[in-house]
């Protein structure tokens, strides 16, 4: 299976893309801060996929239709969270995200958030289940500093204790 | 998963996948469930494999759907593809990247003719096997390198034109 896969590399020109796309984002929005990580935090998966619980977290703005719509008209973003339960009826799902095209996540939401397909893979015994809960913020946050203090380590906390072995996520 | 994987390595995550497809449709195309299976099961696959920290992986699917649809989400309203042209120029790219793995799938075929049923003159496996690496070479051009050039320029319009009408991502 891992043959099909090239390894990405991040090049020089790839660096300039970046550098490019700050400089964009500063231009445009006020109050923009990058913080990267000081180190890579890596946990390696100890067991085999189809051993392993998976959850999903999405930064692209999914929520329970019900539920209360994430803030897109705040300049500063919105770093509060959205908890989806993974028996969901995917239909009964909604995006509320201003920052990228979610044309196609309206009328399919597994085009980004696959829960439906996490079920037939979890069905199909090639992931040993899914946690109750998943997770969802908004990712247009100018500032991350909210997300890395207070949203970050509670969702880490949750996902913890859901008992999710690895967690599948997506950006808007 | 990491669709501007210049990002997701710059700020340090410690493993990911990348796919060359645009914001929003990162495990494919809305109402396509064996393609969507197919991404995640890859991803989730690599996830579990991956040893070193900071791998990025990438996918080789390439998105066929041009232009992104931007506008729609932006203004309620779509005013369709404002350039047509690109629509043009990926279909016939499409079409192109068929006729060259066909024409790979021929060579190969000649190869494995020829390893079964030897010619007898000593340059022509050689010369055959150089034709597939050839036709593969024009394959990464234009399901790659060309590919990639129009998906790049659409993106980059399209955020152009959005910043010129204030609504920029």
């Amino acid at each position: 299976m891992a043959a099909e896969y090239q390894r990405w590399e991040f090049t020089e020109a790839e660096r300039r893309k970046f550098d490019e796309w700050v400089e964009r984002i500063n231009f445009v929005h006020s109050g923009t801060r990058h913080a990267g990580n000081d180190a890579l935090n890596w946990t390696p998966v100890r067991k085999p996929l189809s051993e392993c619980v998976v959850s999903l977290f999405t930064t692209g703005g999914v929520h329970h239709r019900d539920d209360t719509p994430f803030d897109i008209d705040s300049p500063h973003g919105d770093w509060t969270h959205r908890e989806i339960p993974t028996d969901i009826d995917t239909r009964e799902l909604a995006v509320t995200h201003s920052h990228y095209s979610h044309v196609d996540a309206d009328r399919d939401v597994n085009c980004m958030f696959p829960l439906d397909r996490l079920r037939e893979l979890r069905d199909a015994g090639v992931i040993g289940g899914i946690a109750p809960v998943a997770y969802s913020i908004m990712g247009f946050n100018p500032d991350p500093e909210h997300l890395i203090a207070e949203t970050a380590p509670l969702l880490a906390g949750k996902f913890r204790e859901s008992g999710a072995d690895l967690v599948f996520m997506t950006c808007g | 998963m990491s669709v501007q994987p210049h990002i997701t390595a710059a700020v340090g995550a410690p493993r990911a996948v990348t796919l060359r497809y645009p914001a929003g449709n990162q495990v494919g195309e809305a109402g396509k469930p064996i393609q969507q299976r197919t991404i995640l099961h890859w991803v989730l696959q690599a996830a579990a494999e991956m040893e070193s920290p900071g791998t990025i992986l990438e996918l080789p699917y390439r998105w066929r759907r041009f232009p992104v649809e931007e506008e729609p989400v932006f203004a309620g309203v779509s005013h369709g593809a404002r350039h047509p042209q690109t629509d043009e120029i990926a279909a016939a790219l499409d079409h192109l990247v068929r006729l060259v793995a066909e024409y790979k799938a021929v060579l190969e075929e000649r190869v494995a003719n020829e390893e079964a049923n030897p010619s007898g003159l000593e340059h022509v496996p050689g010369a055959l096997r150089d034709a597939v690496a050839r036709a593969d070479r024009l394959l990464q051009i234009v399901d790659g390198d060309a590919m990639d050039q129009l998906r790049e320029i659409v993106n980059r319009i399209t955020v152009l034109e959005l910043m010129v009408s204030g609504k920029f991502v």
